[in-house]
């Protein structure tokens, strides 16, 4: 029988391909480089030479939104890669070996879990220093609990049932069993905890470069530019409007991806 | 008689740890010839199924002798939902086996999987489809298949049909005497329900609290019970005819 | 007439083809009287009753025809005029007694459920109530039972508080869908045992669902045969079993395990 058709997914996917396709394009072409100053387009309101005006600089901000774009997304993938291949790997182990290590490694991560994660990047970055990778080394390290005991979850749901049971009789390995035959029922649920933590890892790299101690100049990221344009929102609101409507767009197109996988995982 | 491919003396095993270690076997004895199907009957918690896994391994914690004259005994679950891999297809789960026990050549282990499956009255398409798109009766035969795969000899089936509707029962039930003749297989069969038993097995065991209140041929215990518990057992299920 | 069920259909509208559940479905039941219904999964056994005791989700799914409860549609009602009759007039007790009393709620609060929402009487009332039910359900200890939690309890004495907590109120009719099938066979014959004697001394009418003609049989003065979503027969039990005019009534009734020792290698069709 034909399912009824995902929208979430659908729409989902298209929002996320167009604000991938957006930060793609930053990272080889700019109408105006980024970080060329003008005084004389100071403040310049949107028009068709510069379609999202100009800021305090007179920097033109559809450049410097395709470049922060770019840059807050590899910086959420990174973080995502290093925060969700060590949490997997955690996580499977404990949840499917259980024990004394189980125990530790879990409490060390509620411990961690109990700080707020911008809180703890703070302390991190105060110790060694800020800067793009060390955002994204402070962050990712950070990660890695949530997705732990996500997968631990899933890994101790599974491993005693019938046919991981029935692998063991046969002689299956104990990693083969765990990466082989638990991991793919483990997707749906890992992949919609992943859509979340890019959300996560996207407002956490905001909030720190907000805070100042994110990406530094001449670097830029949505985050950057939203903290410099707040001085400036009452008389040029567009500084703020598109590097936040770029940030919303990416937000919503990961979370209705998740949003849709978790309905299919209902279907089953 | 020939060597047993299952001996039992005097076994006993716990569960739990501690002050709530409870007894689940209390001196268990008992043989299984090649080629025969033993029945061991009880209800919940008569350590029937705590029996199973001492003789599969997967419980360790006994005293007593267990002698398994068999490689990898394998095991057919109840729930034809829990027992295959959800995520892989039929074919994948079937060749794991195969690759566990190292056969390397992909072909053969194809080759192998597909005619196992016709051997359990499943045909060459169903080797790609994922369990989700098999019915019960059919989870229950590739559980069959992936039990027999490897060539054991000895397989504890642990209440394949009761959770079956009963024309399903009665087709699976067949089947298991086919192999059992086509590969002289030994059967350590499972089941609260001894009309059940009594069609597939050769002997029957009955057990209430961990122990063995009666054994004997199937035939011998239905006409002339000597345990109370084997006559509650069997008015219950005879009942019903 | 008790209950009237008139041309029952069920349909799910969660794919873009409709699937009917339950193609047409009619039956009449008296006052007192035992009915069976007999299918195998996917017969549209269990969502028949699902649908009569207003169980059914009518968001996704379109319920038609008439249920006529002692002279009202119980299709036809709203959720709270449903709601006035189900617990009270109408009960059902499930297959899965583990899964159907809340783990966290004590046994005693459990099988008085009916009694806090229709009744008013005092904690005392109630007490002594609840006790009767569980003796009536085969459960006389109830005195001690009822501080118990759930996994304090075997299977077969969860689904008698289930039972208990259905017949608390008196209903004049009790669905019972597969209520023995999770449970071992010397517990299952008790139970219908208890289910016998709760119709001869109440006149609980049984609407009895199984997938095991011989359960029925055991219990049940009329039966109802369904087959994706149809019914395939309908008649006394002792015509049904012993002269089935039906093939796949045939089957159902062949393929119970008799005293009959199968052969490996026979030829089979």
């Amino acid at each position: 029988m034909e399912r009824r058709k995902n929208w979430y997914l659908t729409l989902g996917l298209a929002l996320t391909v167009l604000s991938v396709g957006y930060s793609a394009l930053g990272l080889f072409w700019t109408p105006y480089s980024p970080t060329a100053i003008s005084t004389a387009d100071q403040y310049a309101a949107p028009s068709v030479s510069h379609l999202f005006g100009c800021d305090h600089m007179g920097r033109d901000v559809f450049s410097r939104t395709l470049e922060g774009a770019s840059a807050t997304l590899t910086i959420a993938l990174a973080v995502l890669a290093i925060g969700f291949a060590a949490g997997l790997v955690l996580g499977a182990l404990c949840g499917y070996y259980g024990g004394a290590a189980d125990a530790f490694v879990m409490r060390v991560c509620d411990a961690v879990a109990a700080f707020p994660s911008v809180l703890l990047g703070l302390v991190v970055i105060a110790v060694i220093g800020p800067g793009k990778y060390n955002v994204i080394l402070a962050l990712g390290v950070l990660f890695i609990p949530s997705f732990a005991r996500l997968a631990r979850g899933e890994f101790l749901k599974y491993r005693d049932r019938d046919f991981v049971r029935a692998a063991r009789l046969m002689g299956v390995s104990n990693l083969r069993i765990i990466f082989v035959h638990i991991l793919p029922n483990t997707w749906p649920v890992l992949l919609s905890g992943l859509t979340i933590g890019f959300n996560n890892a996207v407002l956490a790299e905001a909030s720190m470069s907000y805070l100042g101690i994110g990406v530094t100049p001449p670097d830029t990221s949505l985050g950057r530019m939203i903290s410099e344009a707040q001085s400036y929102f009452a008389t040029s609101p567009w500084l703020i409007l598109f590097p936040a409507l770029v940030m919303i767009l990416m937000i919503l197109g990961v979370g209705m991806v998740g949003e849709g996988i978790r309905e299919r995982l209902g279907d089953k | 008689m020939a060597e047993p491919i299952l001996d039992i003396q005097n076994l006993n095993s716990w569960y739990g740890k501690g002050k709530d270690r409870v007894q689940a076997l209390k001196n268990v004895s008992l043989t299984l010839a090649p080629g025969e199907a033993l029945g061991i009957v009880g209800e919940s918690g008569s350590g029937k199924t705590t029996l199973a896994k001492c003789v599969l391994g997967l419980v360790t914690d006994y005293q007593g002798i267990l002698r398994v004259n068999s490689s990898r005994p394998q095991m057919v679950f109840q729930d034809p939902y829990g027992s295959l891999n959800p995520a892989r297809t039929v074919g994948w789960f079937l060749e794991e086996a195969l690759r566990a026990s190292g056969v390397r050549d992909r072909k053969e282990r194809k080759a192998r999987a597909v005619d196992m499956l016709v051997q359990v009255g499943l045909t060459e398409e169903h080797y790609g489809r994922k369990p989700a798109r098999l019915s019960g009766g059919q989870r229950q035969r590739v559980s069959i298949a992936a039990a027999l795969i490897q060539g054991s000899k000895l397989i504890v089936l642990d209440e394949p049909v009761s959770a079956l509707d009963v024309t399903l029962q009665a087709q699976i039930l067949q089947l298991l005497a086919d192999l059992r003749e086509k590969y002289r297989l030994s059967y350590l069969f499972i089941s609260h329900d001894l009309a059940v038993v009594y069609q597939l097995c050769d002997r029957v065991c009955v057990m209430y609290h961990g122990q063995v209140v009666e054994e004997g041929d199937v035939d011998a215990v239905y006409d002339d019970p000597q345990h109370d518990y084997t006559k509650k057992l069997l008015a219950a299920s005879l009942a019903l005819d | 007439m008790l209950l009237n069920v008139e041309h029952l259909k069920v349909e799910f509208h969660d794919y873009t083809v409709p699937f009917a559940a339950v193609e047409d479905f009619s039956l009449s039941m008296g006052e007192g009287e035992m009915v069976g219904i007999v299918g195998e999964s996917g017969s549209g056994k269990s969502m028949t009753a699902h649908a009569l005791m207003g169980l059914v989700r009518r968001a996704q799914v379109a319920i038609s025809g008439k249920a006529l409860f002692d002279g009202s549609d119980l299709l036809a009602m709203s959720r709270s005029q449903l709601r006035r009759y189900q617990g009270k007039e109408l009960s059902i007790i499930f297959q899965e007694p583990m899964t159907s009393l809340n783990p966290t709620m004590k046994i005693g609060r459990q099988v008085e459920d009916a009694l806090r929402i229709h009744t008013r009487l005092t904690t005392q009332q109630r007490r002594q109530r609840a006790l009767e039910a569980m003796a009536l359900a085969g459960l006389p200890d109830g005195e001690k039972l009822y501080g118990c939690y759930p996994h304090q309890l075997s299977g077969g004495m969860r689904q008698r508080v289930m039972i208990a907590a259905a017949l608390v109120l008196h209903p004049r009719l009790l669905i019972a869908d597969e209520p023995t099938t999770a449970l071992d066979v010397t517990i299952q014959a008790q139970i219908l045992d208890t289910l016998k004697e709760i119709n001869r001394r109440e006149g609980t009418a049984i609407l009895f669902i199984s997938h095991d003609l011989g359960v029925v049989k055991a219990l049940c003065q009329r039966v109802v045969v369904m087959r994706h979503g149809l019914i395939v027969e309908e008649g006394t039990i002792d015509q049904v079993f012993y002269h089935p005019r039906e093939e796949y009534t045939r089957q159902l009734i062949a393929a119970r395990p008799t005293r009959r020792k199968l052969r490996g290698g026979v030829e089979h069709g």
